[in-house]
């Protein structure tokens, strides 16, 4: 019996997990809604009209759909004096030099040095440049185009594809701000450092003092029988309960989280790509960007084209850089089981 | 598979005494239930394994007898954990299986761990029962497997599926109507009539068919003669299932189905390692990395754990991990076993290293979205393959050679950014 009927059941409580609303058509009248309806509130989406069907009625749906997206795009882009941003491009520290601070967006970016001066990551200007906040300057005073950010800064940002999953992340509203693993370190270290790296460690005895877990381990060895060459591991004769099959039948070694926090491991991070590029927060008022909560999720930007699956040994090394999940020793064994005890994710950019 | 088609047996009740043909005139039985009740799964599947435990009598502070009862439970176990005889299987390196035909074996296989599966039906060996409800045996809603179900599940899906369809066609044509694109006169009703009749005709030709496999009458009959299906079907075990019965439980005895000989203990393995290869290898051409170690490995560790494990070729991975048994519940994890060479001694295998290490990304992808949309998590278990052995012997002993791969599991998930930010 693979399928009960319960299946049903898990249909109807699908798992908002995987729905990606992206892979739907749209239906861009909603646009118009957001537009004339209070701007507070925001759109609600209508049924699913992709699909011209003879009628007159659909046809006048799609050409409004349509429309509805046009005029979107055709939005004026306005600086408002009152938000308006300068910045400098200073190509030295590769960084911009912000010259009076306005609006929101410097809640979650840019850092200030010890004059009080704010300054910019490259990330950080060409996204900033590119939405409409930001008027950058060359050195020379003259202004720079969106071109010429990206020609500056992009290098600074650790490529193309860094900076793709940065502003993707930031125009859906997460702040996002460099992990400490963001640079790689020189070569020798690293290498150096990821032999250490160990895949599978021993399990560690958790509950109960050193002295009582080593005598029961002792006496396990004197008084279990040795396994039989060609087996079999449970042998004839009388088992008293399932447990003891079951301790008797694990053989096979695995690996065991550690389940306290631990201090991340920084110096056996990974080499690129398979290290945490990004600190990510899950939009919140409260957030202090000089003294950041620790992050929600922890980003690894991969090439989908130019990198395979990680190996074992870049796994366990970009694992280990992260620090233990808090919350998952409160959880129940199943979700522990599913959410595991540290979590990276991995941002693939594919070509196009 | 043999080349022998199935075919069915029906033998007059007279002959076999077990089914006395009635000869008293039955009352007419009540309705039958709509809905067949399901058999106690958690009692026919209450062991997990194949194997009984003897549990020792409950110790009683205040009566001393209880320790003697302990003691002599202890000393004199009246019966052992293994069955005796103990079941035997047959080594096919046609399918590259072991065909379980006692009936005996097969429901102890089945109801104890979840071991195998019918050769004639998708799980569960149930094509007996199918085959009864088609001869009219057992009734329509009798004991039904898990076949039926999905089949009419599937039916009642596509029927709502068939009637969305019918209604968005009326609504587009009555629109239609309404902007003058078509002509809707007095023969448009007649043509509506046409095709309910058509519908009608239609439906009532499917009961048709549904009469045809139903034969109700036989059954409810004095005179109907009971006939008896010969049950054709067989339980095959992959090669992991029976090395598991057979090294690891030591409740199975294999035999080779051509000369009919038990296979002894000892040359199982390396012949279930050269069987992994196809074309078979021989035994000097095994790798520490063979196909039937790696699974082995892994279908080893999650069983010593108590999962349920099962073949995961329906959603594209090696094995799927049910909690207790694909009765009780669907499988919450879906494993892909992924060799890894992380030992020194594969630094410089360029093949091992870059063809057999080295996935690409739009091959998990794949593997991903699927177990995402059948609700499985996805794991990825990394076993870490040692160097080969010297020929020093010491291949000899299994439990020592299997300690030396390690395991390594990771979960793996969708993460969308509409669906994270709260």
């Amino acid at each position: 019996m693979a399928e009960p009927e319960a299946d049903n059941l898990r249909i109807q409580h699908t798992n908002p997990q995987d729905v990606d609303l992206s892979d739907e058509t749209q239906d861009f009248r909603f646009l118009n809604l957001f537009k004339k309806a209070d701007p507070a509130s925001l759109p609600r989406r209508g049924e699913k009209d992709f699909e011209p069907d003879g009628t007159t009625l659909q046809d006048t749906i799609l050409h409004e759909s349509r429309l509805a997206m046009h005029e979107a795009l055709l939005g004026e882009r306005k600086h408002s004096t009152k938000a308006h941003v300068e910045a400098t491009w200073r190509p030295a520290q590769s960084l911009a030099q912000v010259k009076v601070a306005r609006g929101p967006h410097f809640k979650t970016v840019g850092r200030a040095d010890k004059h009080g001066v704010l300054w910019l990551l490259p990330e950080e200007t060409i996204y900033l440049v590119e939405r409409g906040n930001l008027e950058c300057w060359w050195e020379e005073g003259i202004p720079m185009s969106l071109q010429g950010a990206y020609a500056s800064c992009l290098d600074g940002c650790g490529g193309l594809e860094r900076y793709q999953v940065y502003a993707y992340l930031k125009r859906a509203g997460y702040i996002v701000q460099r992990a400490a693993t963001f640079d790689e370190e020189p070569e020798e270290s690293a290498s150096a450092a990821v032999v250490a790296v160990q895949t599978v460690q021993p399990r560690k005895g958790t509950s109960g003092g050193v002295g009582l877990t080593s005598i029961v381990s002792l006496a396990k060895t004197f008084f279990s029988p040795a396994l039989p060459a060609h087996g079999p591991i449970i042998g004839p004769g009388t088992y008293r309960s399932y447990d003891a099959i079951y301790t008797r039948l694990s053989l096979i070694p695995s690996h065991h989280p550690p389940r306290t926090p631990t201090h991340p491991v920084s110096a056996a991070a990974g080499r690129a790509p398979f290290r945490v590029a990004y600190n990510v927060w899950k939009p919140r008022p409260s957030f202090k960007k000089s003294d950041p909560p620790a992050p929600d999720f922890r980003v690894a930007v991969v090439s989908a084209r130019e990198t395979s699956l990680p190996t074992l040994r870049e796994l366990a090394a970009l694992f280990d850089s992260v620090p233990v999940d808090a919350e998952t020793a409160a959880k129940a064994q199943f979700s522990r089981l599913k959410d595991g005890w540290r979590n990276v994710v991995l941002a693939f950019k594919g070509a196009e | 598979m043999t080349s022998s088609a199935p075919s069915i047996t029906i033998t007059p009740a007279d002959s076999t005494p077990t089914h006395p043909a009635p000869t008293f005139t039955l009352p007419t039985p009540p309705a039958a239930p709509a809905r067949y009740k399901k058999p106690n799964y958690n009692v026919v599947h209450a062991l997990p394994l194949p194997l009984t435990t003897v549990p020792l009598p409950p110790l009683i502070p205040h009566n001393p007898l209880s320790l003697l009862h302990i003691i002599i439970a202890y000393l004199f176990p009246g019966t052992t954990s293994h069955p005796s005889p103990l079941h035997v299987g047959a080594f096919h390196a046609s399918t590259r299986a072991i065909h379980v035909t006692d009936p005996q074996s097969i429901k102890a296989f089945w109801e104890h761990g979840f071991f195998g599966k019918g050769s004639l039906s998708r799980s569960e060996p149930t094509w007996v029962i199918r085959k009864r409800r088609a001869l009219g045996v057992i009734g329509q809603n009798e004991a039904l497997t898990s076949e039926e179900v999905t089949m009419r599940r599937r039916e009642e899906r596509k029927e709502f599926k068939r009637e969305r369809a019918r209604a968005e066609k009326e609504r587009r044509e009555k629109q239609l109507a309404e902007e003058g694109k078509i002509v809707r006169g007095p023969d448009d009703d007649q043509e509506k009539e046409q095709r309910d009749s058509a519908a009608a005709a239609s439906s009532s030709s499917k009961s048709i068919t549904f009469a045809t496999v139903e034969l109700p009458p036989r059954r409810r009959s004095p005179e109907r003669p009971v006939v008896e299906v010969e049950d054709l079907e067989h339980l095959q075990l992959t090669l992991e299932e029976s090395f598991f019965l057979s090294f690891g439980l030591g409740v199975l005895q294999i035999k080779d189905s051509k000369t009919d000989e038990i296979i002894p203990q000892k040359d199982l393995l390396s012949m279930f390692r050269c069987q992994s290869y196809f074309p078979p290898r021989t035994p000097d051409m095994l790798q520490p990395d063979d196909p039937f170690l790696l699974n082995y490995v892994v279908y080893h560790h999650f069983r010593s754990l108590g999962w349920v494990v099962k073949s995961g070729i329906k959603f594209a991975v090696d094995y799927l991990l049910y909690n207790r048994g694909p009765v009780f519940t669907h499988a919450e994890f879906a494993i892909l076993v992924l060799p890894a060479y992380s030992h020194p001694y594969w630094d410089h295998d360029r093949v091992r290293k870059e063809e057999r290490e080295k996935k690409p990304w739009h091959w998990l992808h794949c593997i991903n979205r699927v177990s995402s949309q059948v609700k499985k998590t996805l794991i990825l278990v990394y076993v870490e393959v040692p160097p080969p052995l010297e020929k020093t012997g010491a291949e000899d002993n299994v439990p020592k050679m299997l300690a030396r791969y390690k395991v390594r599991e990771v979960a793996l998930r969708r993460w969308l950014v509409s669906r994270n930010r709260d």
